[in-house]
């Protein structure tokens, strides 16, 4: 009864109408067939004195992103054009997306279509650039207690290795944690006290900065140069893929009051192991630095 | 002073491999559970000794590895990780003896009579895979293996429960890093082996000048593999510097890809890989390598119809062979131009060229030269109706091929015996050429398999 949505629609509208119809004729009978049921767990719920029925659909942002011509991506055949049938389940849905469709041309669509579209913003472990830049301390913090939770710090790490870990990630708690599984590797001395040093730190930042030098187009320091000056990104193809790839992460401040209804804008900045590699730097270099954009 | 004021960290500097390979070690040692690693060699040769290195080390560790190498391209990796784990669990149960079965209790396991702690379940297991760059290529755009890569990363956590390192090239591990990210972003280590110069210069001795008709007849999983060879060394010589002699040999690479998927009728990349050793040839100024440049780009302009370009190309790498007096050099692109001659029924001036170039070829005691001029001189005197004349000369062509082992050769013959039967109204004595031609091509995966298959069905339909 399921069917599968293929990734391999061709371009041409008429070829998609068809596909539509032969889709769309299946895809009602599996929403009214699953409606029916959350219409009865609905009373079960209550019973259970509980409020809904939510349902999470994760990995849906690990969908490839194929090119499929004009301008399409397979994240907008999924999420754009079946978007309407994603939301007509008889439930509260939350759908994993891949970063890149909140900013690409199709996100004005995406907010059409569903009711609520939010990033998962990086702990934000600096400031932006445009506001000069340097540590965020209680960032830094959340940072130093996620290793903590997971080793005991005070008998494995040196402080200054700590330290260097919550900047070299860029507030990315993945990358936080390679950052520290890795640099067991680099361990000089297993035997002395806080054997993780600074030194083993900084080889295991080299690791990842070595990964991502295989990750990035020549073409793209440029932009990425730009991004970290002014803290902002465009809504194009070559920024989607940046963000897809988390060369470029985004963080967002906290409100000004608490309990405030406006949201400040998110901000952009490069990943620091990026901003480490020798192409960056040197497109840093050749660059003077912008007029703020107005 | 604070951390953001240390100087930045520049790319890892280069660690000798063996201290990699300690490294390595440790980490399979300490890893439990799915464990997600990448090596990064660029050579078979390096790679076969760092694994051995690796396994030697972890030997006394009590870890034991399984190697899986893979040949063909495949487009999913985890069942054949299950299959194998699967086996391997039903070997090492055989293996155990009744009385070594596990015990009931939990406590710390007391020594076998052999002396060695008590493993409650198998010895640890390390997986290595080779191989998987043949599931990576640059022909498309999204392979298959990438995709399920990614989706599935859940199920190796689940399916896999043991360290997983994957052995790869250069090229290949920047396709992971950018098609299959989400896989990519869960590695836990990385181990970068730098190209080794001796080994590299070896690899690139054994490879390069290699007569084109011993490519040409190699299977065709060979040249695959043959490709997979070159861009690894390439990479690796990119690695090793940008000085002249790694410029070099670059170029020489370039030119054995280019070659290597113009063999397999893969034009666009070699037009690509040609256009390359054209522009390192000129950085060079090296002007006999510009002519090969000039020459086979002008054989993928003729291959796709581009008559007037062909043309333009054979006569540029034609006048710097003359300058640098490279006798050899001109016989060949006399011959293609020739063939260019022939193609476009200018046949006086097609004799005259293949005359002129067969008399070189003679001189200079180049018998593969020779086979192929008089095969085309052959197909001219079949196009003029002189059948005895041509089947004298594919004989003596054929002959000459067979002796130099160059099978591609012998079906272009093959294929035109058949032809010639045909002329001559010998249906059954056709479709047996044609049928030993095509079996030829089509294990070379050559793209003349196609046309001798229409030529086969040609003849069957009409005799039937």
């Amino acid at each position: 009864m399921l069917t599968r949505l293929t990734e391999q629609i061709k371009t041409g509208d008429e070829i998609k109408k068809q596909i539509r119809q032969r889709l769309d004729s299946k895809i009602p009978q599996l929403i009214g067939g699953l409606n029916d049921l959350l219409n009865r767990a609905d009373v079960e719920v209550q019973r259970a004195g509980k409020k809904a029925v939510t349902v999470i659909v994760d990995n849906l942002d690990r969908v490839t992103r194929k090119d499929l011509g004009d301008g399409r991506t397979s994240h907008d055949a999924l999420f754009i054009e079946h978007g309407d049938q994603l939301c007509a389940l008889r439930c509260h849905t939350i759908y994993t997306v891949p970063i890149s469709m909140m900013y690409g041309l199709s996100a004005r669509d995406l907010g059409g279509i569903f009711d609520r579209a939010q990033v998962l913003p990086m702990i934000k472990s600096h400031e932006p650039q445009v506001s000069g830049g340097g540590p965020s301390p209680a960032g830094v913090q959340r940072l130093r207690d996620i290793i903590g939770r997971r080793i005991d710090v005070g008998v494995l790490c040196e402080p200054e290795a700590v330290e260097y870990f919550c900047q070299a990630c860029g507030g990315h708690p993945r990358d936080l944690m390679t950052l520290v599984r890795n640099s067991i590797e680099y361990v000089e001395d297993e035997n002395q006290p806080r054997p993780i040093t600074l030194a083993a730190a900084r080889r295991a930042e080299g690791q990842l900065v070595s990964a991502f030098a295989r990750m990035i187009p020549e073409d793209y320091f440029e932009k990425l140069v730009a991004v970290h000056q002014t803290n902002k990104i465009k809504k194009d193809d070559d920024h989607q893929k940046m963000l897809f790839s988390q060369s470029v992460l985004e963080y967002a401040d906290e409100p000004d009051e608490a309990g405030s209804d406006t949201e400040k804008e998110p901000w952009h900045d490069v990943h620091p192991a990026v901003q480490k590699l020798k192409s960056f730097r040197e497109a840093l270099n050749e660059r003077s630095r912008p007029a703020v954009e107005s | 002073m604070s951390v953001q004021d240390l100087p930045s960290n520049p790319e890892t500097t280069a660690e000798p491999d063996d201290v990699i390979v300690r490294r390595l070690a440790r980490s399979l040692d300490y890893a439990e559970g799915f464990w997600l690693g990448f090596a990064k060699s660029n050579a078979p040769a390096q790679r076969r000794r760092l694994a051995a290195l690796c396994k030697d080390l972890l030997e006394p560790l009590k870890v034991r590895v399984l190697e899986i190498e893979l040949t063909e391209p495949v487009t999913d990796l985890l069942p054949i990780l299950r299959e194998r784990l699967a086996q391997e669990r039903a070997a090492h149960d055989e293996d155990m003896q009744p009385n070594e079965a596990p015990a009931p209790t939990s406590e710390a396991s007391a020594p076998t009579p052999t002396g060695e702690a008590f493993a409650p379940s198998q010895p640890k297991l390390a997986i290595f895979v080779y191989g998987l760059e043949h599931s990576i290529t640059s022909r498309e755009a999204y392979p298959p293996l990438l995709s399920s890569l990614n989706l599935n990363r859940e199920l190796f956590r689940q399916q896999v429960p043991h360290p997983l390192l994957l052995w790869l090239p250069e090229y290949a591990l920047t396709a992971i890093a950018r098609k299959a990210p989400d896989f990519w972003a869960w590695r836990s280590g990385l181990y970068e082996f730098a190209p080794e110069r001796e080994a590299a210069e070896q690899s690139l001795a054994e490879v390069s000048g290699q007569a084109v008709h011993v490519t040409e007849s190699l299977s065709e999983r060979a040249k695959r593999e043959r490709l997979v060879m070159l861009k690894g060394l390439l990479d690796d010589y990119r690695e090793l510097g940008n000085g002249t002699r790694e410029q070099e040999a670059r170029a020489s690479i370039l030119n054995e890809i280019g070659l290597a998927h113009d063999v397999l009728g893969e034009w666009t990349e070699a037009k690509q890989a040609y256009g390359e050793y054209l522009t390192i040839s000129r950085n060079l100024n090296d002007g006999a390598r510009e002519a090969i440049a000039f020459h086979n780009l002008g054989g993928i302009a003729q291959d796709r119809g581009e008559m007037e370009e062909a043309r333009r190309l054979y006569y540029e790498s034609l006048e710097i062979e003359k300058r640098l007096d490279n006798q050899s050099g001109v016989a060949s692109t006399l011959h293609n131009l020739a063939m260019l001659a022939q193609n476009q029924g200018e046949l006086e001036e097609a004799r005259r060229l293949f005359d002129e170039s067969l008399e070189i070829e003679k001189r200079l005691g180049n018998q593969g030269g020779v086979a192929s001029t008089l095969h085309q001189l052959g197909r001219l005197a079949q196009d003029q109706g002189e059948l005895e004349e041509a089947r004298r000369l594919y004989d003596e062509s054929l002959e000459i091929k067979k002796r130099l082992g160059n099978q591609n050769g012998v079906a272009l013959t093959l294929g035109q015996l058949g032809r010639l039967a045909e002329d001559e109204g010998d249906k059954v004595a056709a479709a047996r050429l044609f049928r030993e031609s095509l079996s030829i091509f089509e294990r070379l995966g050559s793209p003349n398999a196609e046309i001798v298959r229409r030529s086969l069905a040609r003849v069957e339909d009409e005799s039937s």
